[in-house]
Protein backbone atom coordinates (compact mmCIF):
# COMPACT_ATOMS: atom_id res chain seq x y z
CA UNK A 1 0.00 0.00 0.00
CA UNK A 2 2.75 2.91 1.06
CA UNK A 3 4.51 1.39 -2.45
CA UNK A 4 0.96 2.16 -4.04
CA UNK A 5 0.93 5.90 -2.27
CA UNK A 6 4.72 6.72 -3.25
CA UNK A 7 3.68 5.48 -7.12
CA UNK A 8 0.73 8.31 -6.62
CA UNK A 9 2.96 10.73 -5.35
CA UNK A 10 5.57 10.42 -8.37
CA UNK A 11 2.77 9.92 -11.13
CA UNK A 12 1.49 13.08 -10.36
CA UNK A 13 4.80 15.29 -9.04
CA UNK A 14 2.56 16.03 -5.66
CA UNK A 15 5.28 17.02 -3.97
CA UNK A 16 4.56 20.46 -6.39
CA UNK A 17 1.79 20.98 -4.13
CA UNK A 18 4.23 21.35 -0.85
CA UNK A 19 4.93 24.71 -2.35
CA UNK A 20 1.38 25.93 -2.85
CA UNK A 21 0.65 24.67 0.79
CA UNK A 22 3.24 26.87 2.20
CA UNK A 23 2.19 30.04 -0.21
CA UNK A 24 -1.42 29.59 0.85
CA UNK A 25 -0.36 29.00 5.00
CA UNK A 26 1.57 32.73 4.20
CA UNK A 27 -1.14 34.18 2.67
CA UNK A 28 -3.17 33.04 5.41
CA UNK A 29 -1.57 33.97 7.98
CA UNK A 30 -0.62 38.21 6.03
CA UNK A 31 -4.49 38.52 5.95
CA UNK A 32 -5.01 37.43 9.96
CA UNK A 33 -1.78 39.73 10.68
CA UNK A 34 -3.70 42.60 8.78
CA UNK A 35 -7.04 41.69 9.91
CA UNK A 36 -5.13 42.25 13.87
CA UNK A 37 -3.71 45.69 12.46
CA UNK A 38 -6.87 46.73 10.59
CA UNK A 39 -8.85 46.59 14.02
CA UNK A 40 -5.98 48.68 16.24
CA UNK A 41 -6.12 51.04 13.42
CA UNK A 42 -9.76 51.92 14.31
CA UNK A 43 -8.79 51.47 18.00
CA UNK A 44 -10.24 48.48 18.33
CA UNK A 45 -9.05 44.93 19.26
CA UNK A 46 -9.44 42.45 16.61
CA UNK A 47 -9.45 39.00 19.25
CA UNK A 48 -10.10 39.40 22.50
CA UNK A 49 -8.21 36.12 22.95
CA UNK A 50 -6.38 33.41 21.83
CA UNK A 51 -9.03 30.78 21.17
CA UNK A 52 -10.99 33.45 18.78
CA UNK A 53 -8.17 33.75 17.05
CA UNK A 54 -7.09 29.83 16.98
CA UNK A 55 -11.25 29.88 15.81
CA UNK A 56 -10.27 32.40 12.97
CA UNK A 57 -7.18 30.48 11.57
CA UNK A 58 -8.54 27.29 12.06
CA UNK A 59 -11.79 28.00 9.78
CA UNK A 60 -9.28 30.03 6.94
CA UNK A 61 -6.92 26.64 7.09
CA UNK A 62 -10.01 24.05 6.53
CA UNK A 63 -11.45 25.95 4.15
CA UNK A 64 -8.29 26.49 2.13
CA UNK A 65 -7.33 22.81 2.36
CA UNK A 66 -10.40 20.95 1.45
CA UNK A 67 -10.62 22.90 -1.27
CA UNK A 68 -6.59 22.25 -2.33
CA UNK A 69 -7.76 18.55 -1.02
CA UNK A 70 -10.76 18.52 -3.81
CA UNK A 71 -8.21 19.47 -6.08
CA UNK A 72 -5.83 16.69 -5.89
CA UNK A 73 -8.91 14.38 -5.34
CA UNK A 74 -10.55 15.52 -8.89
CA UNK A 75 -6.81 15.18 -10.38
CA UNK A 76 -5.52 12.05 -9.03
CA UNK A 77 -8.91 9.88 -9.35
CA UNK A 78 -11.31 12.05 -11.72
CA UNK A 79 -8.66 12.96 -13.80
CA UNK A 80 -7.25 9.42 -14.36
CA UNK A 81 -10.72 8.52 -15.84
CA UNK A 82 -10.89 11.77 -17.76
CA UNK A 83 -7.66 11.28 -19.39
CA UNK A 84 -8.62 7.40 -20.18
CA UNK A 85 -5.04 6.58 -17.27
CA UNK A 86 -7.44 4.56 -15.84
CA UNK A 87 -7.56 1.84 -18.46
CA UNK A 88 -3.90 1.34 -17.90
CA UNK A 89 -3.80 1.59 -14.20
CA UNK A 90 -6.82 -1.24 -13.68
CA UNK A 91 -4.69 -3.10 -16.72
CA UNK A 92 -1.92 -3.75 -13.67
CA UNK A 93 -1.99 -6.95 -11.66
CA UNK A 94 -3.20 -4.99 -8.40
CA UNK A 95 -6.78 -5.09 -7.21
CA UNK A 96 -8.72 -2.21 -8.23
CA UNK A 97 -10.15 -1.87 -4.52
CA UNK A 98 -6.29 -0.54 -3.65
CA UNK A 99 -5.71 0.86 -6.42
CA UNK A 100 -7.91 3.51 -5.56
CA UNK A 101 -7.93 3.10 -1.71
CA UNK A 102 -4.28 4.33 -2.23
CA UNK A 103 -5.41 7.47 -4.49
CA UNK A 104 -7.90 8.24 -1.50
CA UNK A 105 -5.33 7.56 0.98
CA UNK A 106 -3.11 10.12 -0.68
CA UNK A 107 -6.01 12.87 -0.45
CA UNK A 108 -6.74 12.03 3.64
CA UNK A 109 -3.17 12.11 4.37
CA UNK A 110 -2.44 15.31 2.75
CA UNK A 111 -5.92 16.87 4.91
CA UNK A 112 -4.54 15.65 7.76
CA UNK A 113 -1.29 17.00 7.50
CA UNK A 114 -1.85 20.12 5.71
CA UNK A 115 -4.87 21.35 7.96
CA UNK A 116 -2.83 19.99 11.14
CA UNK A 117 0.91 21.78 10.67
CA UNK A 118 -0.29 24.70 8.85
CA UNK A 119 -2.46 25.32 12.28
CA UNK A 120 0.63 24.97 13.99
CA UNK A 121 2.36 27.19 11.58
CA UNK A 122 -0.10 29.78 11.24
CA UNK A 123 -0.80 29.98 14.66
CA UNK A 124 3.00 29.96 15.83
CA UNK A 125 3.44 32.82 13.64
CA UNK A 126 0.25 35.04 14.68
CA UNK A 127 1.20 34.48 18.34
CA UNK A 128 4.83 35.61 17.15
CA UNK A 129 3.64 38.72 15.68
CA UNK A 130 1.40 39.48 18.32
CA UNK A 131 3.68 39.30 21.20
CA UNK A 132 5.45 41.87 19.07
CA UNK A 133 2.81 44.45 18.25
CA UNK A 134 1.21 43.44 21.55
CA UNK A 135 -1.99 42.58 19.32
CA UNK A 136 -4.02 39.98 21.51
CA UNK A 137 -4.50 41.61 24.64
CA UNK A 138 -4.56 38.61 27.06
CA UNK A 139 -1.44 36.15 28.20
CA UNK A 140 -0.98 33.02 26.43
CA UNK A 141 -1.71 30.04 28.20
CA UNK A 142 -0.68 25.93 28.43
CA UNK A 143 -4.40 25.47 28.49
CA UNK A 144 -4.46 27.95 25.14
CA UNK A 145 -2.21 25.86 23.87
CA UNK A 146 -3.46 22.41 24.88
CA UNK A 147 -7.14 23.41 23.63
CA UNK A 148 -6.05 25.05 20.39
CA UNK A 149 -3.82 21.66 19.70
CA UNK A 150 -6.92 19.33 20.56
CA UNK A 151 -9.12 21.68 18.41
CA UNK A 152 -6.66 21.36 15.44
CA UNK A 153 -6.23 17.87 15.71
CA UNK A 154 -9.71 17.25 15.72
CA UNK A 155 -10.71 19.38 12.77
CA UNK A 156 -7.67 17.57 10.80
CA UNK A 157 -9.09 13.84 11.21
CA UNK A 158 -12.61 15.03 10.62
CA UNK A 159 -11.68 16.72 7.82
CA UNK A 160 -9.88 13.73 5.97
CA UNK A 161 -13.65 12.82 5.65
CA UNK A 162 -15.01 16.01 4.54
CA UNK A 163 -12.62 16.33 1.99
CA UNK A 164 -13.95 12.81 0.14
CA UNK A 165 -17.49 13.58 -0.08
CA UNK A 166 -16.84 15.84 -3.26
CA UNK A 167 -15.75 12.53 -4.85
CA UNK A 168 -19.34 11.77 -4.45
CA UNK A 169 -20.77 14.51 -6.86
CA UNK A 170 -17.11 14.26 -9.09
CA UNK A 171 -17.97 10.64 -9.88
CA UNK A 172 -21.72 10.54 -11.33
CA UNK A 173 -20.06 12.16 -14.57
CA UNK A 174 -16.45 12.27 -13.79
CA UNK A 175 -16.04 15.65 -13.68
CA UNK A 176 -13.32 17.29 -12.38
CA UNK A 177 -15.39 21.06 -12.01
CA UNK A 178 -17.55 19.57 -10.06
CA UNK A 179 -15.55 17.97 -7.31
CA UNK A 180 -13.92 21.55 -6.72
CA UNK A 181 -17.26 23.29 -7.02
CA UNK A 182 -18.99 20.67 -4.44
CA UNK A 183 -15.99 21.06 -1.91
CA UNK A 184 -15.85 24.47 -2.10
CA UNK A 185 -19.59 24.82 -1.51
CA UNK A 186 -19.37 22.30 1.69
CA UNK A 187 -16.99 24.37 2.91
CA UNK A 188 -18.98 27.30 3.10
CA UNK A 189 -21.31 26.09 4.67
CA UNK A 190 -19.68 24.21 7.31
CA UNK A 191 -17.80 27.83 8.15
CA UNK A 192 -20.18 30.10 7.39
CA UNK A 193 -21.66 32.07 10.70
CA UNK A 194 -21.07 34.95 12.66
CA UNK A 195 -18.97 35.67 15.40
CA UNK A 196 -17.32 32.62 16.59
CA UNK A 197 -20.42 30.38 15.70
CA UNK A 198 -20.20 28.38 12.17
CA UNK A 199 -22.08 25.74 11.56
CA UNK A 200 -18.78 23.18 11.62
CA UNK A 201 -18.39 24.33 15.15
CA UNK A 202 -21.07 22.41 16.07
CA UNK A 203 -18.55 18.80 16.19
CA UNK A 204 -21.14 16.73 15.26
CA UNK A 205 -21.71 18.11 11.84
CA UNK A 206 -18.38 17.88 10.65
CA UNK A 207 -18.27 14.44 12.03
CA UNK A 208 -21.28 13.55 9.94
CA UNK A 209 -19.95 15.00 6.73
CA UNK A 210 -16.81 13.18 7.53
CA UNK A 211 -18.28 9.80 8.12
CA UNK A 212 -20.34 10.76 4.70
CA UNK A 213 -17.00 11.04 2.77
CA UNK A 214 -15.93 8.18 4.04
CA UNK A 215 -19.39 5.84 3.35
CA UNK A 216 -19.05 8.10 0.18
CA UNK A 217 -15.67 6.62 -0.93
CA UNK A 218 -16.49 2.85 0.54
CA UNK A 219 -19.58 2.94 -1.99
CA UNK A 220 -17.24 4.12 -5.09
CA UNK A 221 -14.62 1.66 -4.09
CA UNK A 222 -17.36 -1.19 -3.59
CA UNK A 223 -18.13 -2.11 -6.93
CA UNK A 224 -15.48 -1.34 -8.88
CA UNK A 225 -13.99 -4.81 -9.62
CA UNK A 226 -16.81 -5.76 -11.72
CA UNK A 227 -17.23 -2.09 -13.62
CA UNK A 228 -17.12 -2.08 -16.67
CA UNK A 229 -13.75 0.36 -17.87
CA UNK A 230 -14.02 2.27 -20.93
CA UNK A 231 -11.57 3.78 -22.07
CA UNK B 1 -3.36 -28.12 -27.59
CA UNK B 2 -3.17 -25.39 -25.00
CA UNK B 3 -4.59 -22.29 -25.62
CA UNK B 4 -3.16 -18.74 -24.77
CA UNK B 5 -6.58 -17.61 -25.24
CA UNK B 6 -10.12 -19.06 -25.44
CA UNK B 7 -13.40 -17.70 -25.12
CA UNK B 8 -16.61 -19.97 -25.09
CA UNK B 9 -19.78 -18.61 -25.88
CA UNK B 10 -18.27 -14.87 -25.21
CA UNK B 11 -20.90 -12.09 -25.36
CA UNK B 12 -20.95 -8.74 -24.52
CA UNK B 13 -24.32 -6.57 -24.35
CA UNK B 14 -24.33 -2.40 -23.91
CA UNK B 15 -27.98 -1.27 -23.20
CA UNK B 16 -29.25 -4.49 -24.88
CA UNK B 17 -27.40 -4.36 -27.95
CA UNK B 18 -24.83 -7.04 -28.39
CA UNK B 19 -21.37 -5.82 -29.47
CA UNK B 20 -19.88 -8.90 -29.21
CA UNK B 21 -22.30 -11.98 -29.85
CA UNK B 22 -21.09 -15.47 -28.73
CA UNK B 23 -17.89 -15.50 -29.81
CA UNK B 24 -15.45 -19.03 -29.53
CA UNK B 25 -12.14 -17.54 -29.95
CA UNK B 26 -8.70 -20.28 -29.79
CA UNK B 27 -5.57 -18.79 -29.90
CA UNK B 28 -2.60 -21.60 -29.50
CA UNK B 29 0.21 -20.52 -27.61
CA UNK B 30 3.29 -18.99 -30.04
CA UNK B 31 1.19 -18.21 -32.86
CA UNK B 32 0.16 -14.85 -34.24
CA UNK B 33 -3.14 -14.22 -34.54
CA UNK B 34 -4.97 -11.26 -36.54
CA UNK B 35 -8.20 -10.18 -35.70
CA UNK B 36 -9.82 -8.79 -39.01
CA UNK B 37 -12.55 -7.08 -39.14
CA UNK B 38 -14.43 -3.67 -40.09
CA UNK B 39 -14.71 -0.53 -37.56
CA UNK B 40 -17.38 -1.14 -34.64
CA UNK B 41 -17.10 -5.19 -35.54
CA UNK B 42 -16.42 -6.15 -31.86
CA UNK B 43 -12.62 -6.08 -31.86
CA UNK B 44 -11.97 -3.81 -29.23
CA UNK B 45 -14.63 -5.02 -26.91
CA UNK B 46 -13.40 -8.23 -27.37
CA UNK B 47 -10.22 -7.52 -26.01
CA UNK B 48 -11.10 -5.04 -23.17
CA UNK B 49 -13.02 -8.32 -21.92
CA UNK B 50 -9.74 -10.31 -22.21
CA UNK B 51 -7.75 -7.64 -20.53
CA UNK B 52 -10.52 -7.73 -17.25
CA UNK B 53 -11.14 -4.21 -18.39
CA UNK B 54 -15.00 -5.05 -19.34
CA UNK B 55 -16.57 -7.65 -18.16
CA UNK B 56 -19.03 -10.68 -20.00
CA UNK B 57 -22.37 -10.41 -20.07
CA UNK B 58 -22.73 -14.23 -20.90
CA UNK B 59 -19.55 -16.94 -21.92
CA UNK B 60 -16.51 -17.36 -20.56
CA UNK B 61 -12.62 -16.07 -21.13
CA UNK B 62 -10.03 -18.95 -20.66
CA UNK B 63 -6.21 -17.04 -20.40
CA UNK B 64 -3.31 -19.36 -19.78
CA UNK B 65 -6.23 -21.83 -18.98
CA UNK B 66 -7.50 -20.12 -15.91
CA UNK B 67 -11.16 -18.71 -16.41
CA UNK B 68 -11.09 -14.87 -16.11
CA UNK B 69 -12.67 -13.57 -12.95
CA UNK B 70 -13.01 -9.83 -11.47
CA UNK B 71 -10.43 -11.14 -9.16
CA UNK B 72 -7.91 -12.17 -11.92
CA UNK B 73 -4.72 -9.86 -11.62
CA UNK B 74 -2.21 -12.20 -11.44
CA UNK B 75 -2.78 -13.10 -14.93
CA UNK B 76 -2.44 -9.79 -15.90
CA UNK B 77 0.89 -9.78 -15.08
CA UNK B 78 1.73 -12.05 -17.92
CA UNK B 79 0.03 -9.82 -20.55
CA UNK B 80 0.94 -6.51 -22.40
CA UNK B 81 -2.16 -4.64 -23.72
CA UNK B 82 -2.37 -1.85 -26.03
CA UNK B 83 -6.32 -1.18 -26.57
CA UNK B 84 -7.27 1.61 -28.74
CA UNK B 85 -4.60 5.08 -29.45
CA UNK B 86 -2.71 4.16 -25.96
CA UNK B 87 -2.88 6.46 -23.35
CA UNK B 88 -0.12 8.16 -21.14
CA UNK B 89 0.58 10.24 -18.48
CA UNK B 90 1.19 13.02 -20.51
CA UNK B 91 3.22 15.00 -18.39
CA UNK B 92 5.99 12.38 -17.88
CA UNK B 93 9.01 11.72 -20.18
CA UNK B 94 8.73 8.18 -22.12
CA UNK B 95 11.03 6.88 -19.94
CA UNK B 96 9.08 7.93 -16.68
CA UNK B 97 5.94 6.53 -18.04
CA UNK B 98 7.53 3.28 -19.22
CA UNK B 99 9.02 3.23 -15.14
CA UNK B 100 5.99 4.30 -13.55
CA UNK B 101 4.64 0.78 -15.41
CA UNK B 102 7.07 -1.23 -14.68
CA UNK B 103 6.61 -0.53 -10.92
CA UNK B 104 3.18 -1.31 -11.28
CA UNK B 105 3.71 -4.32 -12.82
CA UNK B 106 6.72 -5.50 -10.50
CA UNK B 107 9.05 -5.59 -12.63
CA UNK B 108 12.47 -4.62 -12.18
CA UNK B 109 15.25 -5.10 -14.40
CA UNK B 110 17.23 -1.69 -14.89
CA UNK B 111 18.23 -2.46 -18.54
CA UNK B 112 14.14 -3.46 -19.34
CA UNK B 113 13.30 0.26 -20.56
CA UNK B 114 16.27 1.39 -22.80
CA UNK B 115 16.21 -2.42 -24.35
CA UNK B 116 12.26 -1.79 -25.14
CA UNK B 117 12.94 1.95 -26.83
CA UNK B 118 15.67 0.05 -28.89
CA UNK B 119 13.08 -3.27 -30.09
CA UNK B 120 10.70 0.00 -31.10
CA UNK B 121 13.14 2.70 -32.08
CA UNK B 122 12.41 5.31 -30.43
CA UNK B 123 15.29 7.91 -30.06
CA UNK B 124 15.95 11.16 -28.74
CA UNK B 125 12.95 11.64 -26.57
CA UNK B 126 14.54 12.11 -23.31
CA UNK B 127 13.66 15.65 -22.22
CA UNK B 128 10.00 15.43 -23.89
CA UNK B 129 6.73 14.69 -21.56
CA UNK B 130 4.57 12.35 -23.74
CA UNK B 131 2.50 15.47 -24.86
CA UNK B 132 4.12 16.36 -27.01
CA UNK B 133 4.55 13.01 -29.08
CA UNK B 134 2.84 12.32 -32.49
CA UNK B 135 0.57 9.75 -32.85
CA UNK B 136 2.90 7.41 -34.44
CA UNK B 137 5.47 7.97 -31.78
CA UNK B 138 2.85 7.38 -29.03
CA UNK B 139 2.07 4.04 -30.66
CA UNK B 140 5.39 2.88 -30.75
CA UNK B 141 5.75 4.10 -27.00
CA UNK B 142 2.65 2.28 -26.68
CA UNK B 143 3.97 -0.73 -28.11
CA UNK B 144 6.97 -0.10 -26.30
CA UNK B 145 5.81 -0.28 -22.79
CA UNK B 146 3.54 -3.42 -23.77
CA UNK B 147 6.86 -5.04 -24.11
CA UNK B 148 9.23 -4.28 -21.32
CA UNK B 149 8.01 -6.68 -18.85
CA UNK B 150 8.39 -9.43 -21.53
CA UNK B 151 5.00 -10.67 -21.19
CA UNK B 152 4.57 -14.01 -22.94
CA UNK B 153 1.32 -12.60 -24.65
CA UNK B 154 0.35 -9.35 -26.31
CA UNK B 155 -2.44 -8.01 -27.33
CA UNK B 156 -2.59 -5.37 -29.87
CA UNK B 157 -5.85 -3.14 -30.54
CA UNK B 158 -4.81 -1.73 -33.77
CA UNK B 159 -1.12 -1.45 -33.54
CA UNK B 160 -0.16 0.25 -37.00
CA UNK B 161 -2.63 2.95 -36.77
CA UNK B 162 -0.86 6.31 -37.07
CA UNK B 163 2.55 4.57 -38.38
CA UNK B 164 4.60 5.68 -41.53
CA UNK B 165 4.95 2.89 -44.18
CA UNK B 166 8.68 2.34 -42.87
CA UNK B 167 6.79 2.43 -39.31
CA UNK B 168 4.74 -0.23 -40.48
CA UNK B 169 7.43 -2.14 -41.73
CA UNK B 170 9.86 -1.93 -38.93
CA UNK B 171 6.91 -2.38 -36.16
CA UNK B 172 5.84 -5.68 -38.41
CA UNK B 173 9.41 -6.55 -37.94
CA UNK B 174 9.34 -6.55 -34.75
CA UNK B 175 6.33 -8.47 -34.46
CA UNK B 176 7.78 -11.31 -36.40
CA UNK B 177 11.08 -10.82 -33.80
CA UNK B 178 9.28 -10.91 -30.43
CA UNK B 179 7.01 -14.08 -31.71
CA UNK B 180 9.86 -15.70 -32.77
CA UNK B 181 12.67 -15.42 -30.67
CA UNK B 182 10.87 -14.34 -28.00
CA UNK B 183 8.33 -16.65 -28.08
CA UNK B 184 5.18 -14.41 -27.70
CA UNK B 185 1.89 -15.10 -28.53
CA UNK B 186 0.43 -12.03 -30.33
CA UNK B 187 -2.79 -11.25 -31.14
CA UNK B 188 -2.98 -8.14 -33.55
CA UNK B 189 -6.07 -6.52 -34.53
CA UNK B 190 -6.64 -4.25 -37.47
CA UNK B 191 -9.78 -3.49 -40.37
CA UNK B 192 -6.57 -3.45 -42.77
CA UNK B 193 -6.09 -7.23 -44.20
CA UNK B 194 -2.83 -6.44 -45.69
CA UNK B 195 -1.44 -5.75 -42.49
CA UNK B 196 -2.58 -9.27 -41.20
CA UNK B 197 -2.16 -11.33 -43.94
CA UNK B 198 1.59 -11.05 -43.99
CA UNK B 199 2.08 -11.75 -40.52
CA UNK B 200 0.19 -13.97 -39.31
CA UNK B 201 -0.65 -17.74 -38.32
CA UNK B 202 -3.96 -17.85 -38.18
CA UNK B 203 -7.11 -15.16 -38.72
CA UNK B 204 -10.04 -14.56 -37.00
CA UNK B 205 -12.75 -12.36 -38.92
CA UNK B 206 -15.32 -11.05 -36.92
CA UNK B 207 -18.33 -8.65 -38.00
CA UNK B 208 -21.14 -7.26 -36.16
CA UNK B 209 -19.89 -9.40 -33.12
CA UNK B 210 -19.58 -12.71 -34.77
CA UNK B 211 -16.66 -14.42 -35.29
CA UNK B 212 -17.26 -15.16 -38.85
CA UNK B 213 -14.25 -17.39 -39.64
CA UNK B 214 -11.48 -18.59 -37.76
CA UNK B 215 -8.33 -20.48 -39.83
CA UNK B 216 -5.31 -20.44 -40.46
CA UNK B 217 -3.01 -18.83 -43.14
CA UNK B 218 -1.71 -21.75 -44.32
CA UNK B 219 -5.07 -23.50 -45.23
CA UNK B 220 -6.52 -20.46 -46.76
CA UNK B 221 -3.01 -20.23 -49.12
CA UNK B 222 -3.19 -24.11 -50.01
CA UNK B 223 -6.97 -23.77 -50.42
CA UNK B 224 -7.78 -22.58 -53.85
CA UNK B 225 -5.64 -19.93 -54.31
CA UNK B 226 -5.04 -20.45 -58.18
CA UNK B 227 -7.28 -21.49 -61.26
CA UNK B 228 -8.11 -21.22 -64.52
CA UNK B 229 -11.30 -19.78 -65.91
CA UNK B 230 -12.13 -20.86 -68.76
CA UNK B 231 -15.28 -18.62 -70.57
CA UNK B 232 -17.26 -21.13 -73.50
CA UNK B 233 -20.76 -20.80 -74.55
CA UNK B 234 -20.90 -24.62 -74.26
CA UNK B 235 -19.92 -25.22 -70.40
CA UNK B 236 -22.20 -28.94 -70.40
CA UNK B 237 -19.95 -30.01 -73.44
CA UNK B 238 -16.40 -28.22 -71.40
CA UNK B 239 -17.34 -30.06 -68.30
CA UNK B 240 -17.58 -33.43 -70.24
CA UNK B 241 -14.26 -33.31 -72.01
CA UNK B 242 -12.72 -32.10 -68.88
CA UNK B 243 -13.69 -35.08 -66.76
CA UNK B 244 -13.61 -37.57 -69.41
CA UNK B 245 -10.61 -36.37 -71.40
CA UNK B 246 -8.35 -34.55 -69.48
CA UNK B 247 -9.34 -36.53 -65.76
CA UNK B 248 -9.91 -33.13 -64.07
CA UNK B 249 -12.31 -33.32 -61.42
CA UNK B 250 -12.06 -30.53 -59.07
CA UNK B 251 -13.68 -27.78 -61.35
CA UNK B 252 -17.16 -25.64 -61.36
CA UNK B 253 -19.30 -24.48 -63.40
CA UNK B 254 -19.16 -20.86 -61.73
CA UNK B 255 -22.20 -19.12 -64.48
CA UNK B 256 -23.98 -20.18 -67.66
CA UNK B 257 -20.49 -19.77 -69.81
CA UNK B 258 -18.18 -20.18 -67.15
CA UNK B 259 -15.82 -22.89 -65.75
CA UNK B 260 -12.96 -22.61 -63.09
CA UNK B 261 -10.63 -25.14 -62.75
CA UNK B 262 -8.96 -25.84 -59.15
CA UNK B 263 -5.05 -26.67 -58.71
CA UNK B 264 -4.83 -28.33 -61.86
CA UNK B 265 -1.39 -29.01 -63.20
CA UNK B 266 -2.38 -29.37 -66.63
CA UNK B 267 -0.74 -26.38 -68.73
CA UNK B 268 -3.11 -24.24 -70.49
CA UNK B 269 -2.20 -24.89 -74.32
CA UNK B 270 -3.20 -28.52 -73.37
CA UNK B 271 -6.39 -27.94 -71.81
CA UNK B 272 -7.02 -25.16 -75.26
CA UNK B 273 -5.95 -27.68 -77.65
CA UNK B 274 -8.14 -30.55 -76.07
CA UNK B 275 -11.41 -28.62 -75.85
CA UNK B 276 -10.39 -26.66 -79.56
CA UNK B 277 -10.53 -30.46 -80.61
CA UNK B 278 -13.49 -31.49 -79.13
CA UNK B 279 -15.25 -28.54 -80.83
CA UNK B 280 -16.18 -26.60 -78.09
CA UNK B 281 -15.15 -22.68 -78.64
CA UNK B 282 -14.19 -21.18 -76.15
CA UNK B 283 -13.93 -16.92 -75.73
CA UNK B 284 -11.23 -16.80 -73.18
CA UNK B 285 -8.63 -19.08 -71.15
CA UNK B 286 -7.07 -17.18 -68.18
CA UNK B 287 -5.25 -18.09 -65.22
CA UNK B 288 -6.27 -16.32 -62.01
CA UNK B 289 -5.47 -15.61 -58.56
CA UNK B 290 -7.84 -16.16 -55.73
CA UNK B 291 -6.24 -12.61 -53.27
CA UNK B 292 -6.62 -13.06 -50.10
CA UNK B 293 -8.88 -9.66 -50.05
CA UNK B 294 -11.57 -11.68 -52.22
CA UNK B 295 -11.80 -14.39 -49.55
CA UNK B 296 -12.50 -12.37 -46.88
CA UNK B 297 -14.34 -9.77 -48.69
CA UNK B 298 -16.40 -13.18 -49.00
CA UNK B 299 -16.96 -13.91 -45.93
CA UNK B 300 -17.96 -10.69 -44.96
CA UNK B 301 -20.43 -10.64 -47.25
CA UNK B 302 -22.07 -13.90 -46.41
CA UNK B 303 -22.22 -12.42 -43.24
CA UNK B 304 -24.99 -10.31 -44.42
CA UNK B 305 -23.23 -6.73 -45.27
CA UNK B 306 -22.40 -5.74 -48.80
CA UNK B 307 -18.80 -4.49 -49.23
Amino acid sequence: MLKLIELEIKKFKLSRFIKGVLIADLIIAGVVVLIMFGERAENRVAFEDYRTAAFIIGAFVKMTFTIFAAVILSKIVIGEYKSNTIGVLFMYPISRKRLIAAKLAVVMIFTFLSIFLSDIFIGFVIYVIGLWHDLIPVVLTAADIAGFLRNSLVDAAAYMGVALAPLYFGMRKKSTSATIVSSVIICSVLNSGSGDFSLGSIIIIPILLAVAGVVVAYLTIRNIDSKDIMV
Amino acid sequence: MSYILKTVNLTKAFKGREAVSSVNIHIKKGEIYGFLGPNGSGKTTLMRMAANLIKPTEGEIEIFGDKLTDKSYEVLKRMGTIIETPVFYEKLTARENLELHCEYMGYYDKGAVDKAFELVNLKDIEKKPVKEFSLGMKQRLGIARAITTKPEFLMLDEPINGLDPIGIREVRNLFKILNKEYGITLLISSHILGEIEQIADTIGVINNGRLLKQVSMESIREEDSEYLEITTNNCKGAAYVLENDLGITNFRVIENNCIRIYGSSIPQSELSKTLILKDIAIDSINRKDVSLEDYFMKILNGGGISA
